[in-house]
């Protein structure tokens, strides 16, 4: 087990490094830089946006920056933020927070909410309960989020019931403790909502093929021969048995739901990473943007991580390996 | 460059294998951490031209590895085999091939050797494509007469794999063997798993065919009462090692119960109860 | 008194109505008593295992059971709900499987398996039901001191995988076990060891057996009475070693005659006596005999009806024109 663990995590330490590199050229290539807006601007004379530039380290050549970055990373800082004068981890830091409360409830509703309903439709399979939530599903997956985060957001306008974005009321300081947490569940709903409706289709799909594959099985049929009940023939024996796919599609859920997320927390103005992300973008502010890649890398390979070390812990056919 | 030793006159000689030796790693439950097993260790052996060698032994005792070894699908980790004047172990890839068409493996379960989107034609015709030899009406002419060597009718030529039964497929199998004209069909438990009557139909076949072409088979099985029906001479494997080397006359004594026989006692089988 | 389990009639098809059905039995009866050992001797697609899996209710969702009825213990189990089947599953009928590695499951530890079967019948806890489950693989011969119990199907051998199905079957002792074929997976030497033990289980718990095989010397040694099946139908019946010695049906005595015989070397190399062609397609069963056409015996009423059965001695049964009076 150590072994395992020690070569997954020396992997996943090689990918950051890779990502960060790709990144950093990637955001090169594209056109445009933090000044150029400012060389447009007929007020600030060229040697001025020069001299910035040369304080900001924006002449150098590519390698010399990138090493500059690591040394920053080194130091915590994680770089700097033109748009907002300051080292990019203070800012940063609040936002992942908030981002993580969301995806990770997200992940957990959609599988908890995927995994009975694709076990129901497959025990009834062919039956109508399946076809019923069949349908279901497939409009479900023909929606776009985004157009599934709108209409939530108009359903809330009209009935009044939960907050429209953010993620906290605007007197948020003075409510503490248990107020502080139920205020926070209110403004979580929506976007939890919008995501788990994304990821719920692919997810139920996934579970219902894999367990109707077990359930065909013959060590199922033995063990019905041998006069276990129905339920526990379900949940005892053939979800354990489909446990090898569904782990694997645990890795890829929450990379899909990342992706996701960075959407839903700008049209329902959640105060994630995503809304940074999507500004820093757009300002062509390179090091708030490379730090936002590599904690969503770094997720995504602690999710994948996650699925490694489940399905070892499930499948003692694979400890042989 | 080495020469077969014991090439002499006599009833002559396929193929020999000279202290053949392999071992793979494997683990128990218990140890969890992988052992050497030693799956062959310095095995001696002859097979006459013409004639039918069988090798048996219990699960693990190195039947299927020698096997695989002689079919050139793996190589002994030392020994030699040396068939038709040279050492087979000795030669390269592109040499081996030459040498690889005129041994062939006939498995267990064809199902699993027979590509289930292919039909029984193109089963058949693969090697000669391989080989490339002839045109491919050529190719497709000589795999009907094939099939119909093994008893298949031309009928049946378009059909898949899954529509045949289990005896079927074991002909066609055979049929699929012969395409290059080998001289040593190796037949890794290719009767186990049938029906009787099947079994009986299958076995006259590869009796009446290897009078035919003078065909040379090396049996492997656990199936005694057939073994000492087909074989012309008998070698038990048990653990990697030879215990026995015989011919069939001599493993079984006329009356005896089942106990008696060498053949048994060398596979430490118990009496049957009842 | 009752036998523990009376066959009457049982037909039973593949295939809907509206596409062509393929009949797997057809007009199957026969009994077994409490304790009884009984074979059946059938070749691939004689409907033999069909047979076994309408025993226990198993039958896959193409199947229908035309007409019959399977009365086990004086209730008439072909009619029964799910939850009633349940509970004779493996409590009543139990049945162990050609291919154990198949049958067991593949991430749960032997030990558990059993002790599942165990809690589904009886009202028994975790610990109570893991130490009977000990208790029974020791029975089956199997190294509970180094905690065989522990170890997962796959790290085991097949032979030692038969025997777990096997501790399975008798866990909750039913009266009746019917063994498909238990043996065609295993090396001989491993073979006889497991008949060794099923005939010595069979004796010590009083159990009954129904041991399908396609082998005749397998059952001869193990069964007191065998039925042989061909085509969905039992088409002879008897004490084991009379119909071995003595075959009335021609394809019991084709497939007899088509063992190479054991130790002699008289016939060493010649060609085996062969029935010719093979099995009827079940989908397209004549109207008479369905072995009619391989039958080197036959007479003109053969090709026109089915033969009914006949009792030419008391305890034999044969289903064959050449019987009849």
């Amino acid at each position: 087990m150590a072994h395992f663990l020690t070569q997954r995590l020396a992997r996943a330490l090689l990918v950051l490094f890779g990502v960060s590199l790709l990144v950093f050229i990637l955001i090169d290539l594209a056109p445009g830089e933090y000044f150029q807006e400012m060389r447009l601007n007929p007020q600030i004379s060229r040697e001025t946006v020069a001299a910035l530039r040369t304080q900001y380290g924006l002449d150098q050549p590519l390698p010399v920056r990138y090493g500059r970055w690591l040394r920053s990373v080194s130091r915590g800082e994680l770089g700097f933020s033109f748009a907002y004068n300051s080292p990019v981890w203070p800012l940063l830091k609040r936002r992942i927070g908030n981002t993580l409360i969301l995806t990770i409830t997200s992940l957990v509703c959609s599988w908890l909410i995927a995994i009975p309903i694709g076990i129901r439709m497959a025990d009834r399979a062919g039956r109508w309960p399946d076809r019923i939530s069949g349908i279901g599903v497939t409009f479900l997956q023909a929606t776009p989020d985004v157009l599934i985060a709108l209409g939530l957001l108009a359903l809330a306008l009209r009935v009044r019931w939960l907050p429209t974005g953010g993620m906290h009321a605007p007197d948020f300081s003075e409510t503490e403790g248990l107020g502080g947490v139920k205020d926070l569940v209110l403004h979580l709903v929506l976007p939890v909502l919008a995501l788990t409706a994304g990821m719920l289709p692919v997810l139920v799909r996934h579970v219902r093929s894999a367990m109707l594959e077990v359930l065909d099985a013959p060590f199922i049929a033995a063990a019905r021969g041998h006069g276990i009940r129905r339920y526990r023939l379900l949940l005892g024996y053939a979800l354990p048995a489909a446990a090898n796919p569904l782990i694997s599609m645990f890795g890829i859920s929450v990379g899909a739901l990342l992706s996701a997320s960075l959407l839903i927390e700008v049209i329902m103005s959640w105060p994630g990473v995503g809304p940074m992300l999507l500004e820093a973008i757009l300002q062509r502010d390179p090091y708030i943007v490379v730090a936002v890649v590599l904690f969503s890398t770094l997720f995504l390979v602690a999710g994948s991580l996650l699925g490694d070390v489940f399905l070892y812990i499930a499948d003692p056919r694979i400890r042989v390996e | 460059m080495p020469t077969d030793p014991l090439q002499t006159g006599g009833p002559q000689v396929l193929l020999r294998g000279v202290a053949l030796s392999k071992q793979y790693r494997r683990g128990g439950w218990l140890s969890g951490r992988s052992s050497p097993v030693a799956a062959l260790h310095t095995v001696d052996f002859t097979i006459r031209a013409g004639s039918t060698l069988a090798l048996i032994g219990a699960s693990g005792s190195g039947k299927s590895t020698l096997a695989r070894c002689l079919a050139c699908l793996e190589k002994p980790d030392s020994g030699e085999i040396w068939f038709d004047g040279k050492d087979l172990v000795s030669l390269s890839q592109r040499e081996l091939a030459a040498f690889r068409r005129q041994i062939q493996l006939i498995f267990q379960e064809p199902a699993a050797s027979l590509n289930p989107r292919f039909t029984a034609v193109q089963i058949v015709s693969e090697p000669l494509l391989i080989a490339g030899r002839g045109t491919k009406k050529e190719r497709q002419e000589r795999a009907i007469e094939l099939m119909a060597l093994v008893g298949l009718p031309a009928g049946l030529a378009s059909r898949l794999p899954f529509e045949f039964s289990g005896g079927q497929r074991r002909r066609l199998a055979i049929a699929r063997a012969l395409a290059l004209e080998p001289k040593l069909l190796i037949l890794d438990e290719a009767l186990t798993g049938l029906d009787l009557s099947t079994r009986a139909q299958i076995s006259n076949l590869l009796l009446q065919l290897q009078e035919v072409y003078s065909l040379t088979y090396l049996c492997i099985s656990h199936d005694l009462d057939l073994v000492t029906h087909l074989a012309d001479d008998v070698v038990i494997l048990r653990e990697g090692r030879v215990v026995e080397d015989l011919a069939p006359d001599q493993s079984v004594s006329s009356q005896s119960s089942q106990a008696d026989n060498p053949l048994a006692v060398a596979l430490e089988l118990s009496s049957l109860p009842g | 008194m009752h036998p523990l389990l009376q066959v009457k009639d049982l037909a039973v098809c593949y295939g809907s109505a509206a596409r062509r059905q393929s009949a797997a039995i057809d007009n199957l009866s026969f009994n077994i008593a409490d304790g009884e050992a009984v074979g059946l001797l059938g070749e691939s697609g004689c409907g033999k295992t069909t047979l076994g899996l309408s025993l226990l209710g198993l039958l896959p969702a193409g199947a229908r059971v035309l007409r019959g009825t399977v009365i086990f213990r004086g209730t008439d189990i072909l009619g029964l709900a799910e939850r009633d089947l349940q509970k004779i599953r493996g409590a009543g009928i139990s049945m162990v499987y050609q291919e154990p590695g198949m049958a067991l499951h593949p991430v749960i530890r032997v030990g558990d398996q059993i002790a599942a079967v165990l809690r589904s019948h009886k009202p028994l806890s975790r610990e109570q039901a893991r130490i009977e489950a000990r208790g029974l693989l020791a029975q089956v011969g199997l190294d509970v001191e180094n905690r065989i119990d522990l170890a997962y199907p796959h790290q085991l051998s097949g032979g030692q995988q038969q025997r777990v199905a096997i501790a399975q079957a008798i866990a909750c002792h039913p009266a009746l076990i019917i063994a498909d074929e238990p043996t065609t997976a295993l090396d001989t030497a491993t073979q006889m060891d497991i008949l060794t033990l099923l005939k010595g289980l069979q004796e010590k718990l009083q159990v009954a057996f129904l041991l399908i095989s396609h082998n005749p010397d397998e059952l001869k040694h193990f069964v007191d009475r065998i039925l042989v099946m061909y085509a969905g139908r039992v088409i002879e019946e008897g004490p084991v070693h009379e119909v071995i010695q003595s075959p009335l049906h021609p394809y019991t005595r084709g497939l007899l005659g088509a063992r190479p015989s054991a130790g002699l070397s008289a016939d060493h190399k010649r060609p085996l006596a062969v029935i010719p062609g093979e099995p009827p397609d079940l989908a397209d069963l004549p109207a008479g005999c369905a072995f009619e056409g391989r039958c080197s015996e036959g007479r003109r009423i053969c090709r026109m009806q089915k033969p009914e059965e006949v009792r030419p001695e008391v305890s034999r049964r044969v289903a064959c024109f050449n019987y009849a009076h």
